[in-house]
């Protein structure tokens, strides 16, 4: 009997380690399971979604658009003249998404007129990114030195994963290409990641308005471990799409802008520091014999300075956060000229944000956290009556059991005025929708959710339920282009709900799906405004070939219409070091389109509907050394 | 009997959570078998360390003398006596650092990747199992 116990036992551990001789089953693993996301996300960080390495390979994402078209809660959109602006209203502003913030890594991208920067990185290419974190409904005030509803946390690639070289290449079926090449090595005590990238983007144009665009893109990081700096440069030039424009008849619309990005943090034991400069020049040219202006020539010059200060403290079963967070933005007009008559400028000339922030994670139970957040800031605006304090707080409680999660959070953000939006210029005639310089509301924005997940490791669902109130709404206060944003009279509630189903049939297939429904009441000349998103995306393998398919959906009840985004891709790994890759885009081009009116003749006019996503086939080649 | 089941089930429950770490899960499966032997002691530096002590069949030591192997996952000036032993690696830049260095693990162009080297298997009596070759450095 002893000997049959004993060949059991051999019998059972060998079939134990005989599981584990498998090296490409136990890398393979590594690869996908070790991503550094899971050591990023934000614990408590709000509503979240992370779209991992393996994703964004997978999905042939290339661009930030590509992500954020299909991201909860609002989705991808771009104005009118062809900057990335999820919130586009429909106006001739150029930038209304400001409370949608970007950082990369821990340092944030923004620019002193527009707030946000992702007017200029909301297309940007992504192949230097590791993976990406998106967090909503008012997250952690440890990432947001203004105002901030929607988080995007771009994670660079660094040495610790890619270390070696690595070339792609790429045209597209609209006669545009794209090249980049990446390095990334360990030295002695530090590691650097270069990036370099050229991209010339030829894009579909109807009736003359025309969104091509050359980029030219470098990022670089350094990191000793404790000390890392961060170098983005950005060079645009772009055809500056409908502009001022009402009909198709432009002789010229471009927009150049160059974006610089210099930046050092540093943690240590309880402390971490921050510091970080933005610039940016635009120069913008505008031609036309029939538009809201006829010439528009404008340069204008702005800086950012931030420093942020952040200390850590665990006392018993409390995790404090507190910082200091200042931020200087200067700009300079320095040329603005509309119909041949020099603009005069304003004066203003800065606008500073000085904030406080303390919040508290606190574990009632091994499962269940309380939340609490709060923070200040100051707005100061230089020759402006606009002058603010802004209180902002968040109460969320967290409860985990070994499947279930329940997140509750309340919260409420507030917004000034954009430094762009401050002032007028001083002219007779007010053509382009600026604000008067006058004693605006401060923005309130209350939301209440309820988030449930439920995790058995191969299969997640998610629901989210929330409410959000807009008191002081920032709307246009007319349906024309010229329209100015003013402060709306009545409090507007949009109600949703959101649906995830995420299913890993095994290591290499997944398929996601995401249902969204949206009702906002009391919106202008709007009784009740109803969304219906639907996002179904499966990724695969098969040997060495890589497939995605993505189906996005959308229709409200304004346009009342069908929008559907198709997309599929496909990659082939050659070798373990080079590959190729084909991809379609908006195949059928039907994905959701903004409406342009185009004014031809006296009074004759017609609809024109154009897509941010435009249909495009991309084939391609890359090679890691 | 008793006695026996309980060894077994002890057994199997080691076999089966031996590591929840995929890296740690990695060691576990390619030093027994290069070493022909499961309760290996080893050396390491921090890096290595809070790894390796983990697992609940490798005991890490403090004294390179008494050790089976060495695990190095950053730069430091091994004593004479740790260079003796074999050494297997965790990043790129340290392949070529040491003589003894039979193997490494690191992340490369974006993946995991393990080789082994014959020159420092053949020199340290270690033999590499079949299903180990396709992972030799040529």
């Amino acid at each position: 009997m002893n000997w049959k116990i004993a060949t059991l036992q051999v019998i059972f551990a060998s079939a134990m380690f005989a599981e584990h001789l498998d090296l490409d089953m136990l890398l393979n693993n590594i690869h996908k399971k070790t991503d550094l996301s899971e050591k990023t996300k934000l614990a408590n960080g709000g509503i979240s979604f992370v779209y991992t390495r393996d994703d964004i390979q997978r999905m042939q994402a290339r661009f930030l658009k590509d992500i954020l078209k299909s991201t909860y809660p609002y989705g991808y959109n771009e104005n009118k003249f062809g900057l990335s602006d999820p919130l586009y209203m429909g106006t001739l502003h150029p930038f209304v998404s400001s409370t949608i913030r970007v950082f990369i890594d821990n340092q944030e991208i923004t620019t002193s007129l527009y707030g946000s920067g992702i007017i200029v990185i909301g297309d940007i290419d992504i192949d230097f990114v590791d993976h990406i974190e998106v967090y909503t409904q008012n997250p952690s005030y440890e990432f947001s030195t203004e105002p901030t509803f929607v988080l995007i946390k771009l994670y660079s690639k660094s040495s610790i994963k890619d270390e070696g070289s690595r070339i792609s290449v790429s045209k597209t079926s609209n006669s545009g290409h794209f090249e980049n090449f990446q390095n990334a090595k360990s030295l002695e005590k530090w590691s650097y990641f270069t990036y370099l990238s050229n991209r010339n983007l030829d894009s579909d144009s109807i009736n003359n308005f025309s969104k091509d665009k050359k980029v030219q893109h470098i990022f670089a990081t350094a990191t000793d471990g404790f000390n890392n700096f961060m170098l983005q440069t950005i060079r645009q030039q772009r055809d500056a799409f409908v502009n001022y424009s009402l009909n198709s008849n432009q002789v010229q619309s471009t927009l150049d802008m160059d974006f610089v990005h210099l930046g050092w943090d540093r943690k240590t034991d309880n402390f971490s520091y921050n510091i970080t400069y933005d610039y940016m020049l635009t120069d913008s040219d505008f031609i036309n014999t029939l538009g809201i202006a006829n010439s528009v020539d404008s340069l204008t010059q702005s800086e950012v300075y931030t420093a942020e200060m952040k200390y850590q403290y665990n006392l018993n079963n409390n995790r404090f956060l507190t910082g200091l967070k200042y931020r200087y933005k200067k700009f300079d007009y320095k040329n603005l000229v509309i119909n041949s008559s020099a603009i005069k400028k304003s004066g203003h000339t800065y606008q500073t944000v000085a904030s406080g922030f303390l919040e508290n994670q606190y574990s009632v139970k091994n499962s269940t956290i309380l939340t609490t957040g709060l923070q200040y800031s100051n707005i100061y605006n230089d020759h402006s009556i606009t002058k603010d304090d802004l209180l902002m707080y968040r109460l969320g409680l967290t409860h985990t059991t070994s499947h279930w999660t329940f997140k509750t959070v309340a919260s409420q953000t507030q917004t000034s005025l954009d430094p762009y939006l401050v002032n007028s210029y001083q002219t007779s005639t007010n053509p382009y929708g600026y604000i008067v310089d006058g004693d605006k509301e401060i923005q309130n924005m209350r939301s209440l959710l309820q988030n449930i997940i439920f995790d058995n490791g191969k299969s997640q669902y998610e629901m989210i339920i929330s409410k959000l109130n807009i008191k002081n709404y920032l709307l246009p206060n007319n349906t024309t282009p010229t329209a100015v944003l003013d402060n709306y009279d009545n409090e507007v509630n949009t109600y949703g709900v959101n649906f995830k189903y995420t299913q890993e049939y095994n290591d290499v297939d997944k398929l996601f799906v995401s249902i969204d429904y949206s009702q906002t009441h009391d919106y202008p000349n709007i009784k009740k405004l109803k969304k219906y998103n639907l996002v179904i995306r499966s990724t695969n393998s098969y040997k060495n070939i890589d497939f995605f398919n993505e189906f996005l959906y959308y229709k409200d009840n304004i346009e009342n219409k069908n929008f559907y985004d198709y997309g599929l891709g496909a990659k082939y790994y050659m070798n373990g070091d080079l590959s190729l890759f084909v991809k379609g885009e908006n195949i059928f081009d039907k994905a959701k389109a903004n409406n342009y009116e185009n004014y031809y003749g006296s009074f004759s006019t017609e609809n024109i509907n154009l897509s941010p996503i435009q249909k495009e086939f991309t084939i391609g080649l890359e090679y890691l050394f | 009997m008793i006695k026996k089941i309980t060894l077994f089930f002890f057994l199997l429950h080691n076999c089966l959570f031996a590591s929840q770490d995929y890296e740690l899960q990695l060691y576990e499966t390619i030093f027994p078998a290069i070493f022909e032997k499961s309760n290996l002691k080893i050396y390491s530096d921090k890096k290595g360390v809070n790894t390796l002590r983990k697992s609940k069949i490798f005991e890490t030591i403090k004294v390179c003398q008494d050790a089976d192997l060495v695990v190095l996952g950053s730069l430091t000036n091994l004593e004479n006596s740790c260079q003796q032993k074999p050494i297997f690696v965790t990043e790129f830049k340290l392949i070529d650092s040491y003589d003894n260095v039979f193997g490494a693990f690191y992340w490369r162009k974006g993946r995991p990747q393990i080789r082994f080297f014959n020159k420092a298997l053949e020199s340290l009596h270690l033999k590499l199992p079949q299903n180990f070759q396709k992972y030799i450095d040529r």
